[in-house]
């Protein structure tokens, strides 16, 4: 780890003056601290936060109903509000990471992890994401889990989350304060396809913080199906939430969304039509887990990453069927 | 003091504490390579263990991925800090010698730690339950039976 | 759930869990000196080549740092060190700093001391490497056959001319994916030297052979040198042998007078130490229609390095397994540009019984046999390899109880045919063998000391990095001595104590209580003779003959407490030697050992052929639409000999069984082809078995009568829950898909995938 300041402003608009060349944000710093120690991340500034209280502002009652973006995790999932009403929301919270993760990770910070890929984790490979202009060490390396969807030849590395992929389905917003303004951005929007420009990982810019997650009145019912090689504790091999509005098992409106499989949270149109104004079937929301990846040609590389991704969104369908 | 360093106030089983730290030291070495504290343990350094698993605050944390400077003003719990002041052991470590829920010991203080925020959660009703919460604290010896046993042995007690 | 605040089993709880659970017991990085330095590791970035520069101006102008040693700095002062297979204590033989040569991606190529760990870590990160670069292979399968280097063959009959006249013939070629060891412990090292005297603490399996190894590369003298271990915070093999960093850590002290210590990174471990390495398995059975065997083929390409040749094959050892009728088994070693592989728990077994195991289940499958009547139907009666008796075989016992403990009996033999309706799961259950060598150990020697405060210490050189040894040595010494355990100290882990062999092989315990035994019995009868001279008396009273404990009860009929004996003795102790030299070791074998040297008696005696065997049964869900395999429960019956400590032994062989678990739906080392590099090497990447992954696992232990291995007849069971384990749950996933994976690890891609 570089050598850096530590600064601690104590509300939003001393946080957005901070702001900086070199400088990095820091709330629960689960990923911020990792890659700092993995000398991917080098800042020689450090802003902390954890005393801005506008970060924690919480209307459980408004619509759209806002977390703040400094909630964490944990606190988030608690909430009978989010179990109740958004229970893909409170599905991806829950099994994602540990307890302990969950615990200091705050919604804003989840929402801005950084890929897992090993080679933008390791300083001494080239990584476009990482340093402008590198070519992409995955693309002739071995990335097992390479983004089907999205990915572009600067880049195959997939985004790691699951709660994003829950907040696309149930076509949440996040606040975010610039310097200049308030802006919001819908989950869906905020992540940005790497094209040839792969370090640009969303649309905000360096010097803006989250503020909140903002929930509309949910529609319908939701579920989220997370895939791996183990029970817990480890990323998505595949995710899927899936949000529907039902009229007895007839699909009146979907709308589905992948993780783990493409470079950004993903929501799909062509899995969506395929069941919209049908009946959900398991033959259905089969069809509709092969309909996310009609589109791409397979290969060797990305065998795995269809059939789960496939598979999650099939599952993540029945599951909202009850079973 | 050089830019590159702060003064941390932290509590650390109720003793606070005021050193000046580097920004870049985190909680876990802070306790061990300042206070003496090797108790907590260093599996990775990354959050994928949790073998440096504390309490801050009243809830269960890696140590290896918070800077001490971020601490500032919080209280921590460590394995050091639990049982009783005349060197009684506390009903989990307890627990853990007689379902024998280790064998090389490594990873134990943080699974003893994170049980009792498993605990404290309401999250260990069931075998299930516990075993889902508890995913965050690896076991390489793969002593998981004995430890989810231990674990359940004292939420019940406590439940009754 | 509930259950009994009782010692597991009525024995002693385990002697160090005290400590254990307060976070007292010192490991390595625990250990501090006063004025100790930080040391950080830079490791080559790049596959193969020889380094033309290595830039450390900016790593030296860090605040702090001290030292940066690169084979520039080195070169001539340490070293060398000798493989084990070479004679030594090494893993390999290739001094990572003694050249500017890499031989592989992340080998270790400077180290860097500074003041604080965290200014070390950016030193190490401001070293620039410039180097010309070479090609790298690194995939054993695409490496060219012709450089194979063959290290074993073993024929008895003709299997090939079976299969003419085979009813049945199965052949299949089967996958294992190199792993990693990953304890939770990193390795870690703390050297200090006092004049020309160096302590390291050091997370070892072997105190006595890392002893002689840093002497050696140091250029000192073995007495100049002590190790200590006192916990390992897990091995599994891996910490086996010395380690290069281990070495440039103590010269790193050396040349700056002070203390110095080294906590290596979870990324750095899996190119500073050993691996298991892939293997590919060709096996071919032939049989009759009734399923009696008539031959058994095994060719197996294991990966390997350029530095040392390692066989890993063990099919010595599977070609014992049934009556095969004949067997032709060969094995080669595959150089690749890799750090050198090593043992990683059941080295040879593991892999092995993968692809038997898998391949008599596919038998069974052809023949329309149930797969626990084609093993019992195959039961040899005599070793087939060398034709000698077996000392205590219980493989057919193993199978009909753990069957009997899993309900085998209701097992519908059609694939996919039993199901779970409150899950939706489909169900499998399989079964397999497991079997480990019954080693003989090495030279143990003990010393047992009674000091006037009563306390009885047992102290030798042999190592307790979970297995329970030190439990095991006390629960011996409480029931030979009738000792209070509050009594019992049991020293271990310093290379001061006397000669003890590696904790290795399955077989440490059994000779390290060879010796204890020995040591309490001399110990009583020393004992009983100073009481005897103490106390003279009359003839002892009817019915007083069983002493009380911790007491002894003198002729007189006076009962006597351990420490007033000693009390009565010069220096207010009473010391006692006891020793364990097992069947076949020769005195130059002996001192051998004493000269740190391996040694360690064979499976094979004159007379016998001895093991340890047991039974896995697992049931596997297998969700229909995602393809999860979730093993749900496991059954594990094992013949390990004499029971010292059932609870510890039990604990072993639950963690053996869970990582054939591991090993059978994830653990797989990720290799780069294109770079010629390990990837994801990390715990966030390396999956291990989690909380949530680990079912419930039933253990028994079948302890037969009849001959033992030695006196005190106990195998050891490190290893043999890993063996067979990963096969049974392969096994069981074919019996609910029909999918036969034959290759490590299986995952759900593979079951869903059109």
């Amino acid at each position: 780890m570089r050598p850096f300041e530590y600064a601690r402003p104590s509300d939003l608009a001393q946080a957005l003056a901070a702001a900086g060349p070199d400088t990095v944000f820091i709330a629960g710093g689960t990923t911020v601290v990792d890659l700092m120690r993995l000398d991917v991340l080098a800042p020689r500034r450090l802003v902390g936060l954890g005393d801005v209280a506008e970060l924690r502002r919480t209307e459980l009652d408004g619509d759209p109903v806002r977390l703040g973006a400094g909630v964490t995790m944990a606190e988030a999932a608690a909430l009978p509000l989010v179990r109740e009403r958004y229970p893909a929301l409170a599905a991806a919270i829950d099994l994602a990471a540990s307890a302990q993760i969950r615990n200091v990770a705050t919604l804003g910070g989840n929402l801005l992890q950084k890929t897992r890929c090993p080679y933008f984790r390791d300083a001494s490979s080239p990584c476009g994401r990482r340093r402008p202009g590198d070519a992409c060490s995955a693309l002739t390396g071995h990335l097992e889990q390479r983004a089907v969807l999205g990915a572009s030849p600067h880049c195959v590395a997939p985004y790691p989350g699951d709660m994003a992929v829950a907040l696309v389905a149930l076509e949440a917003s996040v606040e975010a304060a610039t310097a200049a303004k308030v802006v919001t951005v819908q989950v869906a929007d905020l992540f940005r396809e790497p094209g040839d420009a792969p370090h640009k990982e969303t649309v905000l810019g360096d010097g803006d913080i989250i503020t909140a997650v903002l929930l509309p009145a949910p529609r319908g019912t939701s579920a989220f199906v997370k895939l791996r090689d183990r029970a817990s504790f480890a990323f998505a091999a595949a995710s899927a939430a899936v949000s529907l509005e039902l009229d007895h098992d007839r699909v009146v409106a979907a709308r589905i969304a992948l993780g783990g499989v493409a470079t950004r949270p993903w929501r799909s149109s062509e899995a969506e039509s395929a069941v919209s104004g049908e009946r959900l079937t398991p033959e259905r929301a089969f069809a509709a887990g092969e309909a996310a990846f009609e589109a791409v040609a397979r290969t060797h590389e990305n065998r795995r990453g269809i059939a789960l991704g496939a598979r999650a969104v099939t599952a993540a369908l029945l599951a909202c069927r009850g079973g | 003091m050089k830019p590159e360093s702060a003064v941390v106030s932290i509590t650390v089983n109720g003793t606070p504490h005021r050193l000046e730290a580097d920004t870049r030291r985190t909680l876990v070495d802070l306790l061990r390579e300042d206070l003496g504290l090797t108790g907590t343990k260093i599996g990775c350094g990354q959050g994928t263990c949790g073998a440096c698993t504390v309490h801050v605050d009243g809830v269960r944390v890696l140590a290896c991925l918070l800077l001490a400077v971020t601490v500032e003003g919080g209280q921590v719990l460590t394995i050091e800090g639990l049982g009783t002041p005349d060197g009684g052991l506390h009903e989990l470590q307890q627990a853990f010698i007689d379902r024998d829920a280790l064998q090389c010991g490594f990873c134990t203080p943080g699974q003893i730690m994170s049980g009792l925020g498993c605990i404290g959660e309401g999250r260990a009703n069931t075998a299930e339950e516990i075993r889902e919460s508890m995913s965050g604290n690896l076991c390489r010896c793969a002593a998981y039976p004995g430890i989810v046993a231990a674990i359940a042995d004292v939420a019940e007690g406590q439940g009754a | 759930m509930t259950g009994a605040r009782t010692p597991p089993e009525g024995r002693l709880p385990r002697v160090d869990a005290r400590d254990k659970v307060t976070g007292a017991a010192e490991y390595t990085y625990d250990h501090s000196e006063p004025g100790q330095l930080h040391a950080a590791l830079v490791c080559a970035t790049f596959a193969r080549g020889v380094l033309r520069d290595i830039r450390t101006a900016a790593a030296e102008v860090v605040p702090g740092v001290r030292l940066i040693l690169t084979h520039r700095d080195t070169r001539g002062a340490v070293g060398p060190g000798l493989a084990l297979m070479d004679g030594g204590q090494f893993h390999t033989s290739f001094d990572p700093l003694a050249g500017p040569e890499v031989r592989y991606h992340g080998q270790m190529v400077a180290l860097v001391v500074a003041d604080t760990p965290e200014q070390a870590e950016q030193a190490a990160a401001l070293v620039e490497l410039t180097a010309e670069e070479l090609p790298a292979q690194v995939d054993p399968y695409a490496a060219d056959e012709a450089d194979d280097i063959e290290v074993f063959a073993l024929r008895r009959g003709d299997p090939a001319g079976a299969v003419t006249h085979a009813d049945l013939v199965v052949e299949a070629t089967y996958e294992t994916a190199a792993q990693l060891h990953q304890p939770i412990e990193p390795y870690a090292t703390n050297a200090r030297w006092s004049g020309d005297r160096l302590t390291v603490w050091s997370p070892t399996q072997w105190v006595v052979g890392e002893k002689h190894g840093l002497a050696a590369a140091l250029g000192v003298e073995p007495d100049q040198v002590r190790v200590i271990s006192r916990h390992v915070g897990g091995a599994f093999g891996g910490k086996a042998l010395t380690l290069w960093h281990t070495v440039y850590t103590a010269e790193a002290a050396r040349r700056l007078r002070r203390p110095v210590r080294l906590g290596v990174r979870r990324g750095q471990m899996a190119t500073l130490g050993s691996f298991r390495p892939a293997s590919r398995h060709r096996v071919r059975l032939a049989a009759r229609r009734d399923g009696t065997l008539l031959g058994y083929e095994h060719a197996c390409r294991t990966q390997g390095s350029r530095s040392d040749v390692l066989p890993l094959g063990g099919t010595a050892l599977s070609a014992r397994l049934y009556r095969f009728g004949a067997v032709a088994v060969r094995e080669h070693v595959v150089p690749t540009d890799v750090i050198t592989p090593g043992f990683m728990r059941a080295p040879l077994e593991f892999p092995t019984s993968f692809a038997l195991e898998c391949a008599i289940d596919e038998l069974a499958v052809a023949a329309g046999l149930d797969p626990v009547e084609l093993r019992r139907l195959n039961e040899p009666e005599v070793d087939p390899v060398d034709l000698l008796p077996f000392s205590g075989r219980n493989l057919p016992a193993c199978l009909d109880r753990g069957a009997e403990l899993f309900g085998w009996s209701r097992r519908q033999a059609p694939v996919g045919s039993m199901a779970d309706p409150r899950t939706g799961e489909t169900l499998g259950w399989g079964v397999a063998a497991a079997y480990y060598p019954g080693y003989g150990g090495g030279p143990t020697f003990c010393r047992a000391r009674l000091s006037g405060d009563g306390v009885v210490e047992i102290a030798l050189a042999a190592q307790d990095p979970g297995t329970g040894l030190r439990t095991a040595l006390a629960q011996l010494v409480v029931e030979r001595l009738r000792a209070d355990p509050r009594r019992v100290r049991i020293s271990l882990g310093d290379s001061d104590l006397p000669l003890a062999p590696m904790a290795a092989g399955s077989c440490s315990s059994a000779t390290a209580a060879a010796a204890v035994e020995d040591a309490a019995d001399r110990l009583l009868r020393r004992l009983r003779d100073l009481a005897r001279k103490h106390w003279p008396g009359q003839e002892p009273a009817p019915g007083q003959a069983v002493p009380d404990r911790h007491r002894i009860v003198t002729p007189g009929g006076t009962s006597i407490d351990f420490g007033e004996i000693a009390r009565r003795e010069d220096g207010q102790a009473v010391t006692v030697e006891g020793s364990w030299i097992p069947e076949g070791l020769t005195p130059g074998m002996v001192a051998d050992a004493r000269a740190g040297r391996f040694v360690q008696a064979h499976e094979t005696t004159p007379t016998a052929y001895r093991a340890s065997y047991g039974a896995h049964f697992a049931e596997v869900g297998v969700d229909r639409v995602t393809g999860r395999v979730r093993v749900r429960r496991m059954v594990g019956v094992f013949d390990v000999g004499r029971v010292l400590h059932a609870a510890m032994l039990k604990n072993q062989l639950r963690g053996g069984m869970l990582w054939g678990v591991g090993h059978a739906l994830m653990e797989q080392l990720h290799v780069d082809k294109e770079h010629g590099r390990f990837m994801g090497v990390d715990l966030g990447s390396y999956h291990i078995l989690t909380h949530a992954d680990a079912p419930a696992v039933e253990v028994e232990l079948v302890t037969p009568p009849g001959p033992h291995a030695d006196p005190v007849g106990a195998r050891g069971a490190g290893e043999i829950g890993v063996v067979g384990s990963s096969a049974a749950v392969a096994n069981a996933v074919f019996h609910a898909t029909g999918r036969r994976i034959r290759r490590l690890p299986i995952r759900a891609h593979d079951l869903v995938d059109q």
